[in-house]
């Protein structure tokens, strides 16, 4: 058998094994992070309305100086007008004894509002506390100490997390030509072009559909799709649509475990016109319902454990 | 200057420092302040399968079946939740239990009895920003803590001086991401991006600042009305406002 068919032989194991599992997850089996996430916001908090009138009554003569404290802040990733309107789900991040997630809300291109969807210190706010009398206490600007000290307290782990939902969830809202990167999308689409879609995740889900219509989980043209994950999930059940659709620019899927998988009817798993397919993977699953990958383009596979796979070939 | 040994070992995805004001301190003395933390996260992380915490909240294990440790930390939970008028509690609307607001203090002072019980009085612990400090530094002055800038973890903008007591910081905003009033397009908006509270020790310090910083800015007025506990609240604006107490402290 050539060096061809093999590597087709590979990539069709994989897609009848996973068409399976892929099936079982959409529709049946364990609820996904997508579920966790929508029981979730009924816990979300707003922060948008709750704290505006606590300080109308606050003044200082001394603003703090915004311009110092922001120089740190401004770098690129706050765009005032460069986001596009909507909500973004941001990444599940480990604030290590849990997880944090947040949802960014776009609106007249600007920052409105951050949700947090889930948090380590998750807890149910809808109590309010009954003492309230709480007399004035004195406000100051923050001012920058320069003296040593011997320790430092900061909410540094939780912080890191928060920022890291927050990034993913400004990345999807971003309008720029600059590469999107994900650490982790959930329920989202990504559908770009001429920049490359780059996942580096420790797990990603992209899931498109249940709908009819052309939908593609990645839709990328002119760019490179590149994941790079220890587990990355990329799946559609929609009719004629692609897990990967991907135009002139290679996929490069470097994995432990890639799924790239579409339960449709008339889809492919990579749907790649003249650009390379490179899979270096320990177990890649591309399924179809009816093709794996169908391209015009080359499609060169160096998976290691080529042989376990030589008897499932199948001819699409 | 008195001899210190200090050690910061990263773990569990934090890092954890301890300083030691003393001339006996042994390797093995600084492994036991270690290996307390790898045993609490072994219980209590859900990032493992078999973590004690993980098979709770898959129900393989009933509540009479609990360790003495989880049961303790349950019970605690329970008292702070009362306390805290609901705003602290460790089930999830889903049911599942996260005790994490509770375990990083509870741990850092269980860790400081046993530097006490093994007859040191002048150290401190302290694992992802929140520390337990005993008797005097190395220059025998109280331990001076600085408060993290939360536009600029690689400032500080408040020194506190601290002598056995628990400091504990809860934060969670963006540093200094500008949020938009949605009703006023050119306003930015105020929320709370940290509270550092000072108690008599740090378990209670964090379970404190957990509740309060779930509160939002009236998580001030709550340790305002609590005996021995105080506290500094920074806004997204950098704006700081101190309890009526905290100024002992500076």
């Amino acid at each position: 058998m050539n060096t061809h068919l093999k590597k087709i032989l590979v990539s069709l194991f994989v897609i009848s094994s996973f068409v399976i599992y892929s099936t079982y997850q959409r529709f049946g089996g364990q609820s996904n992070i997508f579920d966790n996430s929508r029981t979730r916001q009924t816990a979300a908090e707003s922060y948008s309305d709750l704290y505006a009138s606590f300080y109308k009554n606050q003044t200082s003569s001394n603003p703090p100086n915004l311009d110092q404290m922001n120089t740190k802040i401004d770098d690129g990733i706050v765009n005032n007008g460069l986001y596009k309107d909507g909500e973004y789900d941001g990444v599940v991040a480990d604030a290590f004894y849990g997880t944090v997630q947040v949802k960014a809300i776009i609106q007249s291109g600007k920052l409105t509002d951050v949700q947090l969807l889930s948090s380590p210190n998750d807890r149910s706010y809808s109590i309010e506390i009954n003492n309230s009398v709480i007399p004035i206490l004195r406000a100051e600007a923050i001012n920058i100490q320069s003296a040593q000290v011997d320790i430092v307290s900061g909410a540094t782990n939780t912080s890191n997390a928060f920022i890291q939902s927050l990034d993913s969830a400004l990345n999807q809202a971003k309008i720029s030509s600059s590469p999107v990167s994900f650490l982790q999308a959930s329920n989202n689409q990504i559908n770009t072009s001429n920049s490359p879609v780059n996942i580096v995740s420790g797990a990603t889900n992209i899931v498109a559909g249940p709908a009819t219509g052309t939908l593609a989980a990645i839709k990328n043209h002119n760019g490179a799709v590149n994941i790079v994950s220890g587990a990355t999930n990329v799946s559609t059940s929609s009719t004629g649509s692609s897990a990967i659709q991907n135009q002139n620019g290679p996929v490069n899927i470097v994995s432990g475990a890639t799924n790239v998988s579409t339960s449709s009817t008339s889809g492919s798993a990579i749907t790649n016109q003249n650009g390379t397919v490179d899979i270096v993977s320990g177990a890649t699953n591309i399924g179809s319902g009816t093709a794996s990958v169908d391209r015009s383009g080359y499609y060169d596979d160096d998976r290691e454990n080529e042989d376990e796979y030589e008897d499932e070939y199948e001819d699409d | 200057m008195k001899p210190s040994i200090k050690q910061t070992r990263d773990l569990m995805g934090m890092t954890i420092n301890v300083e030691i004001v003393s001339s006996s301190v042994t390797d093995a003395d600084l492994d036991m302040v270690f290996s307390y933390f790898e045993n609490v996260e072994k219980r209590f992380s859900f990032f493992k399968e078999d973590s004690e915490i993980t098979l709770i909240n898959n129900k393989k294990i009933k509540q009479d079946q609990y360790s003495k440790d989880m049961k303790t930390i349950f019970a605690l939970a329970e008292k702070t939740k009362e306390e805290t008028n609901g705003f602290f509690d460790i089930m999830a609307p889903d049911g599942q239990y996260n005790p994490s607001g509770l375990v990083k203090g509870w741990a850092i002072y269980n860790a400081s009895k046993l530097l006490l019980k093994k007859g040191f009085d002048d150290f401190y612990v302290e694992a992802g920003g929140d520390i337990q400090v005993q008797g005097l530094n190395r220059t025998e002055k109280k331990w001076s803590v600085g408060i993290q800038n939360p536009f600029d973890p690689s400032q500080i903008v408040k020194i506190v001086y601290l002598k056995d007591a628990g400091i504990a910081t809860s934060g969670t905003y963006r540093r200094g991401q500008h949020i938009y009033d949605p009703h006023d397009k050119g306003k930015l908006l105020t929320g709370i991006l940290s509270i550092s509270v000072i108690g008599p020790n740090v378990f209670e310090a964090d379970r404190f600042a957990t509740a309060a910083f779930a509160m939002g800015p009236r998580g001030i007025g709550f340790i305002e009305n609590l005996d021995s506990f105080e506290a500094y609240m920074i806004d997204s604006k950098g704006m700081a406002t101190q309890t009526s107490g905290f100024a002992e402290y500076l």
